[in-house]
């Protein structure tokens, strides 16, 4: 999808609803310098393809490890 | 529609935590139907292959005219397909993996999975099954019900979550109320089309190939 969808224009990296609304109010500087705790560790990862692997990687992996202790949890106590 | 951090103001983000906390804990003694028989281990790697392609949906962005792009949220599109309390889980979830790419901040990631979880898939799974209950009276094929049923509650739960992410950037003073209102249902009045369109077509196909991946059938009452 990813592969496909830039080259082909199907896909956009403008600003979302709610940047778009907030660049509009605000500017867009206001929004970078906005106040976070903490850096998000994989944020230095700029090529969208890399970045999509990992994310869907991950978010595969932590979500089959969540339910399947789920599943586990709620097997025990029955 | 992810907020960053440093957007909302200290109580609305600690009141949505509190929220959404509660809401996992209940989803998780909720979850007993899900996993009630010997053979629900097989629907896990199910599950997981299902938060990819939401990860991935919504990771990519189509273009909006104007300027803008959208993405999908898909919180009704996993609550129809594995229970309202199971989509609470897999969007939090899913949000936090992308709180670590910088797509949403991780003090807001309570108001995010409030507005994506909670509205999208639990008030949007309510209003599909409502749907259902109006598309019941007529001979159309229940396929056809689920989908158009899917698409219209996406559609709607999307245009409330815009509402209520514009009265959270209204309470903390970023943006007028009025102005962070109107602007984002503005706004997803359009974006809310690719989310019908994508749960709509989503949702058809696997009535198509796997109808019996669709968990929530016996609940939704379709016939």
């Amino acid at each position: 999808m990813i592969a496909i969808g830039y080259p082909l224009g199907i896909l956009s990296e403008d600003p979302d609803g709610l940047e778009r609304v907030i660049i509009d109010s605000n500017g867009e500087s206001w929004l970078e310098n906005l106040a976070s705790p903490w850096i998000p560790f994989l944020s230095w990862i700029e090529n969208n393809y890399i970045a999509a692997i990992i994310g869907i990687s991950l978010s595969v992996v932590i979500i089959f490890a969540v339910f399947k202790l789920i599943s586990y949890r709620k097997k025990n106590q029955e | 529609m992810h907020l960053p951090d440093g957007l909302l103001d200290p109580i609305t983000t600690i009141s949505l935590w509190v929220i959404i906390v509660a809401v996992l804990i209940l989803a998780y003694f909720r979850l007993k139907k899900v996993f009630q028989n010997e053979e629900s281990d097989k629907i896990i790697p199910y599950i997981g292959v299902l938060a990819a392609v939401i990860f991935a949906f919504q990771f990519v962005n189509y273009p909006i005219p104007g300027g803008t792009s959208g993405h999908l949220v898909g919180g009704t599109l996993v609550a129809v397909i594995l229970g309202p309390w199971a989509s609470v889980i897999v969007l939090f979830l899913i949000l936090v993996v992308q709180s670590f790419f910088g797509d949403g901040g991780i003090t807001a990631l309570g108001a995010n999975a409030f507005n994506m979880g909670i509205i999208g898939g639990i008030i949007g799974f309510y209003i599909v099954l409502a749907l259902i209950r109006i598309l019941n009276k007529t001979s159309m094929k229940k396929e056809l019900k689920v989908t158009i049923s899917t698409a219209i509650g996406s559609y709607i739960a999307i245009l409330f979550a815009a509402f209520v992410c514009g009265v959270e950037i209204g309470l903390a003073g970023a943006i007028p109320m009025e102005i962070s209102i109107s602007a984002m249902v503005f706004w997803h009045i359009f974006i809310g089309i690719g989310e019908a369109l994508i749960s709509g077509l989503i949702i058809f196909y696997i009535y198509k190939v796997k109808p019996n991946m669709i968990l929530t059938e016996s609940y939704l009452g379709v016939s």
